[in-house]
């Protein structure tokens, strides 16, 4: 049995909006998902944390109890338990260069990307940048898609989300502070750069498809994407529309626009 | 059994080991190049339930954070039984339904493959048993996945075990075993003979059903480990050697508790209360089973 090929979608920036480009990768008729489920349930990304335990050696003594594979609950968290590492030294059972947990996670993947699947070739789900690399060094063929999105929509949208919810401080509501609002979102949710994204595709070849794109133009998108996922080139940027700042102050969407300058360009968005 | 497709380790569990001669037993199984463990004393590694227990946990819901820009953080394992924290993964209708069969024919699959080259695991890698101090919960998890597995129950008389628990929690100032911070004796006989009960039924019903599962009894060992490793190695298709046994019985002093290690000490240890205590609990099963007073 072959499971499908994983395909790890990455939010360059956090906060982006994924509904779309997961509708898209639906809509090529060849990837399955499970993002529009309640809860986003990851199970590719559970089972990968799961079969890393097999490659961390844990305390050699275990009781007869059936909860000896379970440690106490760590600090700060109560009531969980933690999977313990392999009883003993891992380096015991896998010195070279195929570790148990490695051979483990292919198996596993096989039997379980065939029921997330559904027949289909490619199972999407949502991934940290790295995830890729490593299911590469388990033998595992993915793909792997990173979205961005202009963060001037993605702040004007937490913006909305609090004016709803009634959280919005006094102070973030005067124009005059923009600049601390542009500060609290680079740190609250945008961890990486777009600087760096742009460095890495111009590297490393990185797969890039914008939210816009998909919610502008998503036949053209869906189109490009099986393409690719068939073998054929990378799909290219759409790069239409301006980005959706209803309800953020015009000072802060400049400044945001400052910010990220030429990389906005190089994404297609206007500054 | 290292079958000829999978050379997978066929499983051979040690039962109702606890204070009645199970790391005799696994010195005795320790002779044989063909029957792999950890060759560390008092042989308590359980990679076998680990595995088991890992398998079974993987479909179960819990924690975690999935879209860590940090890998450390990412691998760190997976929480379970919180369902507080903000972010606890289900699974999604029955996709993880029966989930643990594979995990753990992959798992024992792959561990297999290593273990019998691992110098301390397998002498001379010529492992076929993979032996371990084992639960009743792992035989029966094991019976559920089908998976071709051998038991050697054993047996001891219950009266002797709790003396003998009794003796190794004071030796080690210990509370192991199941015995309770504050309980005397007689408070914990009072559990301690009922459990036994059901484990001296099961074996009754072993003797005269079973082909896979063996009988070894303590007081036979103690007495005849000769005769034992001979009728073992013939369930087992191996050799086993109880010369090499009695020649290194020096190394585990420090984990008996009697020094005669004969037999019946109950007779001369046990308060006359709890040999009471015990025929009226356990008095027709010690007796079908030879171990009348």
């Amino acid at each position: 049995m072959s499971g499908p090929t994983p395909i790890a979608v990455v939010p360059w920036l956090t906060g982006s909006s994924l509904g779309p480009v997961f509708r898209v990768l639906e809509h090529t008729g060849v990837v399955a998902h499970l993002a529009d489920q309640i809860g986003d349930p990851r199970p590719l990304a559970w089972t990968l944390r799961h079969v890393a335990a097999l490659g961390a050696s844990g305390s050699s003594e275990s009781a007869f109890d059936v909860q000896s594979i379970l440690e106490l609950p760590r600090e700060g968290q109560p009531g969980s338990l933690a999977v313990a590492g392999f009883p003993g030294s891992v380096e015991e059972f896998g010195p070279e260069a195929d570790p148990l947990w490695r051979v483990v996670l292919r198996e596993l993947w096989n039997e379980l990307g065939a029921r997330l699947s559904g027949g289909k070739s490619f199972y999407a789900e949502s991934a940290p940048l790295w995830l890729s690399g490593v299911l590469g060094g388990a033998g595992l063929e993915s793909r792997q898609l990173v979205v961005v999105e202009d963060p001037r929509s993605i702040a004007a949208r937490l913006w909305r989300s609090r004016v709803r919810a009634g959280r919005v401080p006094a102070w973030l509501g005067d124009p005059a502070s923009a600049w601390s609002l542009v500060e609290q979102t680079q740190e609250a949710f945008v961890p990486q750069q777009l600087s760096s994204l742009v460095e890495q595709r111009r590297e490393n070849g990185i797969v890039v498809v914008r939210v816009e794109d998909c919610v502008q133009d998503a036949e053209r998108v869906a189109s490009s994407l099986r393409s690719w996922l068939e073998g054929g080139e990378s799909p290219a940027l759409v790069g239409s529309g301006s980005p959706s700042v209803e309800g953020l102050p015009p000072t802060v969407v400049e400044a945001i626009g400052s910010l990220f300058g030429d990389s906005l360009k190089e994404f297609g968005y206007e500054v | 059994m290292r079958s000829e497709a999978g050379s997978t380790l066929e499983p051979l569990l040690v039962l109702m080991s606890g204070r009645s001669g199970s790391t005799l037993l696994m010195q005795l199984l320790a002779t044989s190049d063909e029957i792999g463990f950890r060759r560390e004393p008092p042989f308590e590694v359980r990679h076998l339930s680990y595995l088991l227990r890992w398998a079974q946990s993987i479909g179960a819901e819990g924690a975690m954070t999935a879209d860590s820009d940090r890998p450390r953080e990412f691998f760190d394992a997976p929480t379970l039984g919180n369902r507080s924290e903000p972010s606890t993964f289900r699974w999604p209708g029955a996709v993880a339904e029966g989930l643990w069969r594979p995990a753990f024919e992959s798992a024992w699959r792959a561990f297999s493959e290593r273990a019998v080259r691992g110098p301390d695991y397998a002498p001379c890698g010529a492992a076929r048993f993979h032996a371990e101090k084992a639960s009743l919960w792992s035989a029966e998890s094991l019976s559920e996945l089908e998976v071709p597995h051998r038991r050697l129950y054993l047996l001891r008389d219950p009266r002797d075990v709790l003396l003998s628990i009794w003796s190794f929690n004071q030796k080690r100032g210990s509370l192991d075993f199941g015995v309770r911070e504050g309980e005397t004796m007689v408070e914990h006989a009072e559990r301690f003979f009922v459990e036994m009960r059901d484990r001296l039924r099961l074996l009754l019903e072993l003797q005269t059903t079973s082909d896979t599962s063996c009988i070894v009894r303590f007081d036979e060992m103690v007495e005849d480990l000769p005769e034992v490793a001979h009728q073992l190695g013939e369930f087992l298709g191996v050799r086993l050697d109880a010369g090499r046994v009695l020649a290194d019985s020096s190394r585990f002093a420090g984990h008996r508790t009697s020094s005669s290690r004969t037999g019946s000490r109950w007779r001369s240890e046990l308060s006359q209360e709890l040999q009471a205590r015990c025929e009226q609990i356990l008095g027709s099963e010690l007796e079908a089973l030879g171990l009348g007073g």
